[in-house]
């Protein structure tokens, strides 16, 4: 059981994780606003399925809303910094996080907000023996689902192979003619869609509360750090043991459960200083 | 003997660079080392200054052993080096620059109560370098606006500014006009006077006209070693690197 | 700008900072005086800070966790040892220098954002620690100590007249910090750390030791993060895990930012913008925090030296004209 939800939440973490490692790896961008990207997501989500009355159709709005204010971000604000040092990408995507969280706080106000589960996923299965909660096995073979799309488009596609090398090599792409800052555009929207699709896919589960942003980069951060910035291998191999830890560290460390993340990473830079799958120059 | 290098290996993952190589450098001399691109000598290099440490094999410097001694440990001792690729400090002044060297041999260089004392003659002696090197006029530019030639003669002052007695110089004439790197290697000439060097050059004319002795490797093994007139001489040198010239 | 012009500035505002009270309450409310105490308060850290983050290049998203151990130890010294200033100060020093040898051992064997977040996990497990042993630390309701005192234990003590009383005590570690910090910069320890920023690899084939120059620097920098947090502690009488939450380390890196990193009075703008300008934006709106966003994104995009920092830069080039 414990093992399944941490699975269930590792499979979250690679949805959110691996936009931010992909965004990272192609345009070399620390994105703190990812979590208020996921936040929106949430936000959005909720505000859409009360008024379409269909939970379904605001997963489908909400990561394209998101979309867009992740096109306005990438486009007004990151454009200008390109080629500055990494941290002016991080410490301007925190100042955009403030602005985000403090939006939200405006417009939806400090209440924490439930998502009703959809009627069909509602209750319990029973599988291999356990019961567990449907909605957390639909999160979970979701969340795979959406990953093998994203692996599949990465790695079928002209898109996704453009965007492949474009994580290992950006001046070879220019070479080839290719306009990166259209590629780079198109990475950043992708990667916001798909916090904001696991922010909305997660809110019956977890609630839309001010915080959640915040309390997901964190953890994003901590899966693409341990797994070696910028390598998609490592994101996925972070994300599921941070799921596992979170998990364990919720049954283990009653009361103690948030180091458990602290912990691990810890943990693993200090035996490998540049995470699990560290690139080699 | 100064330096000896006791068959040392090094390699990256799978790709073995340097094999079971050895030398020695006798104090005094200029020594060069040619091959051809991707031979392993910045590898060499990097495994003697202390980048890495060898996978096998001893390095001794006068006498004692330094193998896989950290790069300012061996500083301390006299070994200095400079960078095929620039590695100086951009955003600082060439005075600055070579400031940094010096201080490093001071008394309190990292002291936060000791200031710089004038019987340090730290202006002096950063002065006399710049001059030598020929940037005493651009010691308030900025190391990144330096011309290129000029950049090549500041990554040699970095390493001159810590008083060495053994200089390892990689390629200091690389992207140099024929014209620049003529002055260059009389400078190293003039340096070789006052301390042991060695040297990786391209142009061979240059070297053979310049060193006392010659290492030659390829694919990271030694295929000769000797004097400017041997190495000419030597069949396979000639094969597989002076042939193709 | 000469440095004597820049001399003139600096006793000025120091001049207006010894001033500052008696204007209260006739010019404005002894509000502004308690506002003051805490933003010098900031600025001892800041000073500090900026040996690391500005002069070093090494940005801790940690440095929460020395301010509030600085805190908690003054409590616990207060509540079971001594109300003396002086022995708060000792004991969070020490207890600080346990922490941060073992916090910047580990964390300078990486860089960049993995430096970055190794600071911030061991600070956040500092965090949690104080949020969960509730026994000891009052957990989230934190702990009410009685009031500080100065002088030598046991002969002869007194309680310190609020607020100018402590106000004019931390100026005076305000000014102390910043000579010192001054001192440190213009040291050559200090310049081999700006060749560290600019090229470590380079330093270490001058000959320095650099990994434990990073530490060095990183001490100096826990130890004034320290002992700010004694003084807002015994300040406050009261503590909490908030000192020690990732979000203050976070404050500290935005005031550094905005002021000008690598200045070492630039980040100490910094945080008179940021707590000044944040107490005004938050007596007009419950959200303030938007535009300081807004203002932090705009002088990144714009300004990435920060005001102190591209100042200076325009009155060099002035000069240069
Ligand atoms: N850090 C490294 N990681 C992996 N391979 C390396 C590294 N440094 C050098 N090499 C490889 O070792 C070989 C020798 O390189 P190098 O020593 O630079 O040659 P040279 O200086 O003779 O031109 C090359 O094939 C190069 O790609
Ligand atoms: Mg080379």
């Amino acid at each position: 059981m414990t093992v399944l939800n941490g699975l269930t939440m590792g499979m979250v973490l690679v949805l959110v994780a691996g936009g931010l490692s992909i965004i990272f790896g192609m345009l070399d961008v620390l994105n703190f606003a990812h979590g208020s990207l996921y936040m929106l997501g949430g936000y959005l989500g909720y505000t859409l399925s009360i008024a379409t009355g269909s939970f379904w159709l605001a997963l489908l709005l909400a990561p394209v809303g998101v979309a867009m204010v992740g096109f306005f971000i990438e486009f007004f604000t990151l454009r200008p910094l390109y080629g500055r040092p990494p941290l002016h990408h991080l410490l301007l995507t925190f100042g955009i996080s403030l602005i985000a969280q403090n939006a939200v706080k405006f417009i939806w106000g400090n209440d924490i907000y439930s998502v009703e589960t959809p009627e069909s996923l509602t209750g319990i299965v029973e599988f291999l023996g356990i019961a567990y909660p449907t909605y957390r096995l639909f999160i979970l073979l979701f969340s795979i689902g959406i990953a093998i799309l994203m692996w599949l488009l990465i790695t079928k596609t002209r898109y996704g192979i453009v965007v492949r090398a474009g994580t290992e090599d950006i001046e070879t792409l220019e070479a080839h003619g290719i306009d990166t800052r259209k590629v780079f555009t198109g990475v950043f929207i992708l990667g916001s869609a798909l916090a904001a699709i696991a922010g909305a896919a997660v809110a019956p589960m977890r609630t839309v509360y001010p915080q959640m942003g915040i309390d997901i980069i964190i953890d994003a951060f901590v899966v693409v750090i341990i797994g070696g910035l910028g390598s998609i291998r490592g994101t996925v191999i972070g994300a599921l043991i941070l799921g596992q830890a979170i998990q364990m560290g919720a049954v283990f460390l009653t009361g103690f459960a948030d180091a458990a993340i602290y912990i691990v990473m810890a943990g693993i830079l200090l035996f490998k200083p540049s995470g699990l799958v560290a690139e080699s120059n | 003997m100064l330096l000896q290098v006791n068959d040392i290996t090094k390699s990256f993952s799978q790709l073995r660079v340097l094999t079971d190589l050895s030398f020695e450098v006798k104090k005094g001399e200029l020594k060069a080392i040619i091959g051809p691109n991707g031979a392993g000598k910045t590898t060499l290099f990097n495994t003697i200054t202390g980048r890495y440490a060898p996978d096998s094999g001893t390095i001794l410097f006068q006498g004692k052993d330094v193998t896989g001694l950290k790069p300012h440990n061996l500083s301390r001792m006299g070994i200095a080096r400079s960078f095929q690729i620039n590695n100086f400090f951009s955003n600082l002044t060439t005075r600055e620059n070579i400031h940094l060297a010096f201080q490093s041999v001071l008394k309190g260089s990292t002291s936060i109560w000791r200031n710089i004392r004038k019987e340090d003659s730290l202006e002096e002696r950063s002065t006399e370098i710049m001059e030598w090197i020929g940037l005493l006029e651009q010691r308030d530019e900025l190391a990144m606006n330096l011309s290129y030639g000029d950049q090549r003669k500041l990554e040699i002052g970095l390493a001159l500014g810590t008083n060495p007695s053994l200089l390892f110089l990689d390629e200091p004439t690389s992207g140099m006009s024929r014209f620049e790197s003529g002055a260059m290697i009389k400078l190293i000439e003039a340096l070789s006077e006052r301390v042991t060097i060695v040297l990786i050059e391209h142009d061979i004319e240059l070297v053979m006209k310049v060193s006392d002795s010659i290492l030659v490797i390829n694919y990271g093994e030694k295929i000769a070693e000797g004097t400017p007139a041997e190495i000419e001489k030597n069949d396979e040198v000639q094969r597989v690197y002076l042939g193709g010239l | 700008m000469s440095a004597f012009y820049r001399k003139i500035l600096l006793l000025a505002t120091l001049l207006v900072l010894v001033l500052f009270p008696f204007g209260a309450p006739g010019l404005y409310s002894g509000y502004y005086v308690d506002l003051f105490t805490k933003i010098m308060i900031f600025g001892i850290v800041l000073l500090g800070f900026d040996i690391l983050a500005g002069y070093t290049g090494l940005v801790s998203l940690g440095h929460a966790m020395f301010f509030g151990l600085g805190g908690y130890s003054s409590a616990f010294i207060i509540i079971h040892l001594s109300s003396n200033l002086f022995v708060c100060l000792i004991v969070a020093l020490l207890a600080t220098l346990v922490v941060g040898l073992v916090v910047g051992y580990f964390s300078t064997q990486t860089k960049d954002i993995f430096f970055v977040f190794l600071t911030l996990a061991f600070a956040q497990f500092l965090y949690l620690t104080a949020f969960n042993l509730t026994t000891v630390t009052g957990g989230d309701n934190g702990l009410s100590l009685p009031q500080v005192t100065l002088g030598i234990p046991g002969l002869w003590e007194t309680l310190i007249p609020r607020p100018s009383g402590f106000y004019y005590l931390v100026l005076v570690f305000l000014v102390l910090s910043f000579l010192y910090c001054r001192r440190v910069i213009k040291s050559p320890f200090g310049r081999v750390l700006v060749g560290i920023r600019e090229n470590e690899e380079r330093v270490s084939f001058l000959g320095y030791n650099v990994r434990l120059l990073k530490i060095k620097a990183f001490m100096i920098s826990a130890f004034f993060a320290a002992i700010a947090g004694v003084l807002f502690a015994t300040y406050q009488e009261f503590v909490s895990p908030e000192m020690l939450h990732w979000s203050i380390s976070g404050d500290f890196i935005l005031m550094s930012v905005l002021g000008g990193m690598g200045t070492l009075i630039g980040p100490v703008v910094g945080g008179v913008i940021l707590l000044w300008g944040g107490d005004v934006l938050s007596s007009l709106t419950e959200n303030w925090m938007i535009f300081i966003g807004g203002f932090f994104v705009l002088m990144i995009i714009l300004a990435p030296k920060g005001v102190v920092g591209t100042i200076s830069d325009l009155l060099n080039t002035e000069k240069r004209k």
